[in-house]
């Protein structure tokens, strides 16, 4: 759906991508993480065809951005970092341009924008003047637009940016619900817990390099080298935490009250046996589960310098 | 919701423009301002005018004197007014989408540049439109004082519409062209106010007899004063509209396209349309300029036409080999840059955006324009020897029978042709060796460079000589040889330099002669510099630049 191949740009003697190459699949969300500067809003912005790439090619479902660029835009959603919006407009006719600037058809365009309001929860803001939406809506309302033509592949870029918490969530389960609907997805951030929800790839960008970038779980094993448990009992930790520690391929055994996190330096690992050992030792085991990913601790690795 | 008529238009911008620019206070202030000048205007002027009169003249010569004057009043207003108000309108059309940081988005959509300019320009015309016929009810009631005629108000509000139209699409051209609307209105501004300047100077120099003929005829407010008087064009007579329905559109449309070309994010080449257009506005100035002469006049005078043809027409053509002569070195980088210069000549790519047709395109316009001279020669000795049917005599005539009075002969043609053309290949040539420098930019600077110094140079020195009363015949002297204008007025102007200590003795050749070559020469220097140094940088022309180390890697 997306491909970038050995994408650089260069802005007279700053290199702000340099050598970037990634493949997303349709279905694919794919989280671009990387602090201020990194070059995520540069990568984005060649593959929504406003900036020529100083080398490399970019493209969406085989369509190379830089020549095939009207095609291109008509599969792709853009939706910026900054945006403005127009003066004296109503929500509405604010989406009706849009729709018809992406040619879609007189008749279709009122239920296509009443679902894509719908859908960005501004249903009651139809007739209410653009300017008037707060900021909030605004993103929203942009990612509305985002979708009219129905794009197959959508590049946000920070799409919750400068959003209240309870804006950030709902724009989360906006993307989620994208998600559902099996759009290829490239939505960038500086926050990572906002992404670890719902992308199943992600890539870690820094100076215009992409440090790591892959499946969400195999970056956690690259960077944790192996699976984690998290165990919770009702008594007889010490027990437990005996016990695990002589299982083989065992890093390290952590207990913090009555939880024990066990650190494997593997993935090979059955949790079915590791459960039947403790029950079988007579331990009352209360809860059992794999630990969660922690984007925040990839990132803060990664940059250390954990992995390169 | 008006869905239905705007979405007719097939133009989303223009739909949503033309919407949200009625919407608010703004449009009636701006009608009510606009209303207001014309109603202050006419009310000044009869307070005036019947302040004066007021003694008493037959009624009868009065009234129709009160509607000539409301007439002139308001129409040099709203003139005036266009002039003002287009700009302002439509020059920030796109460069306010960068401000209000709209255009990635409007880029993004599907929306070809064709429809951006035209919905941006249209919806600023269709306003001016809106505001003209404001006035329709003060130009009826000039109808009613009678001094002036329904055709002529209908011609005068046709044209002010075209006005409006060639204004906006100045003002399209700086929106694209620049990022700050506050440089995009300025630049517009002073486009259209050298615009009018211009026109009234040519033709104020043009004719002695008239104020009105086909350069007039381009100005707004000359226009005005005349706007059912024919035109005479050599010894046929055309309506007064006729050269403004004819070039006002026709510049427009090449302004149009250039706005196009350079419309940010947006990669369409428009450049055959730009150069096609740029050639035949040259040809039918040019025959437009030198055919207007006051009725009466066959033939207008050495010195007249010399103002209003040749130099204004050749200024304008070496300006346009700025843009027009350059270009960037190719990316491929082939073996040699003259080589590429010279081969592949498509008859299409002379009117590419490349610096290879480019040099094809300078002789093409040279031979255009005097051509286009020419046809004063085949004309007006048509005219002449009486045989005034159909549209004159075949080129090989007019050069058979160079009439004694004609200003300029079939010969003359020829050494224009070869004065202006080997100038516009110097061009090409330091075009050539910019690119072969570094890219476009450096290419437009020499030639600006070369322009200002052999035009300054030479009227330096020759005032510098008149006041000093030197005896002259120094070196220094002699760059009078390198302004083209010296030359084309030694050509219309055969006595013009006789026996100055400037010019060369009589056995040496005529002047445009020794300018011709001067430039050739001057183009054979520019063109062999182009390929030495390219060959010399060849390897880091266009070439990206990437370390060893990560070329190595790429290439993994
Ligand atoms: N138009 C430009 N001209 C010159 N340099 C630029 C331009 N745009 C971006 N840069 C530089 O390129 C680098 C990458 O910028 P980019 O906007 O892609 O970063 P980003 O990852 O989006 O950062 P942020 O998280 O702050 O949005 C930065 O160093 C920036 O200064
Ligand atoms: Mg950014």
């Amino acid at each position: 759906m997306l491909t970038i191949e050995h994408l650089r740009k260069d802005y007279g003697n700053l290199t702000a991508v340099k050598d970037l190459s990634l493949h997303l699949e349709k279905g694919d969300v794919y989280g671009f993480i990387g602090p201020n500067g990194a070059g995520k809003t540069t990568t984005i912005k060649v593959c929504a065809t406003l900036l020529e790439p100083t080398q490399g090619k970019v493209y969406v479902e085989g369509f190379d951005v830089t020549k095939k660029t009207n095609e291109v835009r008509g599969m792709i959603g853009y939706m910026p970092d900054f945006f403005g919006v127009y003066d004296d407009i109503m929500v509405w006719e604010y989406l009706d341009f849009f729709a018809a600037a992406y040619k879609i058809p007189r008749e279709r365009r009122q239920t296509i924008i009443d679902d894509v309001l719908e859908l960005t929860d501004l249903t009651g803001k139809r007739d209410i003047y653009v300017e008037a939406l707060s900021r909030g809506m605004k993103q929203r309302l942009c990612l509305a637009k985002t979708l009219l033509h129905d794009p197959k592949v959508l590049l946000l870029d920070e799409p919750a940016s400068g959003l209240d918490p309870r804006a950030r969530v709902e724009i989360k389960e906006l993307l989620k619900e994208l998600k559902t609907m099996g759009k290829t997805i490239l939505v960038s951030s500086h926050i990572l817990p906002e992404l670890a929800d719902f992308c199943n790839k992600i890539g870690i960008i820094e100076q215009g390099e992409l440090i790591v970038s892959g499946d969400v779980g195999e970056i956690m094993r690259k960077v944790q080298g192996g699976k984690g448990l998290q165990i919770t009992l009702l008594a007889d930790v010490e027990k437990a935490v005996a016990l695990l520690s002589q299982l083989p391929k065992v890093k390290s055994v952590e207990q913090d009250n009555l939880c024990v996190c066990v650190q494997f330096s593997t993935d090979e690992v059955e949790n079915s046996e590791v459960l039947q050992l403790l029950i079988k030792n007579g331990l009352q085991v209360q809860s059992f589960s794999e630990t969660q990913v922690d984007l925040e601790d990839i990132f803060m690795k990664v940059t250390r310098g954990v992995v390169s | 919701m008006t869905v239905g008529f705007l979405d007719r238009l097939q133009n989303p911008v223009l739909s949503k423009d033309l919407r949200t620019r009625m919407r608010g206070a703004k449009a009636f202030v701006v009608q009510g301002v606009y209303v207001g000048v014309l109603v202050v205007m006419i009310g000044l002027s009869y307070l005036m005018w019947w302040l004066v009169h007021r003694a008493g003249v037959s009624p009868l010569i009065i009234s129709s004197d009160v509607g000539r004057r409301f007439y002139l009043l308001i129409f040099m207003t709203q003139a005036a007014l266009v002039a003002l108000i287009t700009p302002a309108l439509i020059a920030g059309a796109i460069t306010l989408e960068h401000e209000q940081r709209t255009y990635e988005l409007l880029a993004c959509t599907r929306l070809v540049p064709r429809t951006i300019v035209a919905g941006k320009l249209l919806s600023g015309w269709l306003f001016v439109v809106m505001l003209l016929t404001c006035s329709l009810p003060m130009a009826a009631l000039c109808l009613m004082f009678g001094g002036v005629s329904v055709p002529e108000i209908f011609w005068s509000y046709f044209m002010l519409c075209l006005f409006a139209l060639f204004f906006g699409s100045m003002a399209v051209l700086c929106s694209s062209l620049l990022k700050r609307s506050a440089l995009a209105v300025v630049l517009t501004y002073a486009a259209v106010f050298s615009y009018l300047i211009t026109t009234v100077v040519i033709q104020a120099f043009a004719s002695q007899a008239s104020p009105w003929g086909a350069v007039g005829a381009l100005n707004p407010f000359v226009f005005i004063f005349y706007s059912t008087e024919p035109l005479s064009f050599f010894s046929f007579s055309i309506p007064g509209w006729l050269p403004g329905v004819v070039l006002l559109p026709l510049a427009s449309v090449l302004f149009l396209n250039w706005a196009m070309e350079r419309l940010p994010h947006f990669t369409v080449n428009r450049a055959f349309a730009i150069r096609g257009l740029f050639a035949l506005l040259v040809v039918v100035l040019t025959v437009l300029a030198v055919s207007h002469n006051a009725p009466g006049y066959l033939i207008p005078s050495s010195y007249q036409f010399l103002a209003s043809a040749v130099i204004p027409g050749s200024t304008a053509l070496l300006l346009a080999a700025l843009l027009l002569a350059t270009g960037n070195a190719p990316n491929h980088r082939p073996h040699s840059l003259l080589g590429w210069m010279v081969s592949g000549l498509h008859p299409r790519r002379i009117f590419s955006n490349e610096l290879r047709g480019g040099w094809v395109y300078m002789i093409l316009l040279a031979g255009l324009f005097a051509g286009a001279l020419l046809t004063n020669a085949t004309v007006g000795t048509s005219a002449a020897t009486g045989s005034t049917s159909g549209a004159g005599l075949p080129l090989p005539a007019a050069v058979a029978k160079p009439g004694g009075s004609l200003a300029l002969a079939a010969a003359d043609a020829w050494h224009i042709f070869a004065l202006i053309g080997a100038v516009l290949l110097c061009y090409s040539g330091l075009g050539a060796l910019g690119a072969a420098l570094r890219s476009r930019t450096v290419g437009i600077v020499l030639i600006l460079a070369l322009f200002v110094l052999s035009h300054l140079v030479p009227g330096a020195v020759w005032i510098a000589y008149n006041s000093s009363g030197a005896s002259g015949g120094e070196p220094i002297h002699y760059s009078l040889y390198l302004a083209p204008y010296v030359g084309l007025s030694a050509i219309c102007h055969p006595s013009l330099y006789n026996g100055l200590p400037f010019v060369l003795a009589p056995p040496a050749p005529p002047i445009w002669a020794v300018t011709a070559i001067t430039y050739l020469l001057l183009a054979m220097v520019g063109f062999g510099l182009a390929e030495i140094l390219y060959q010399t940088r060849r390897k880091n022309i266009a070439k990206p630049q990437v370390s060893p180390q990560e070329g190595a890697q790429a290439g993994a």
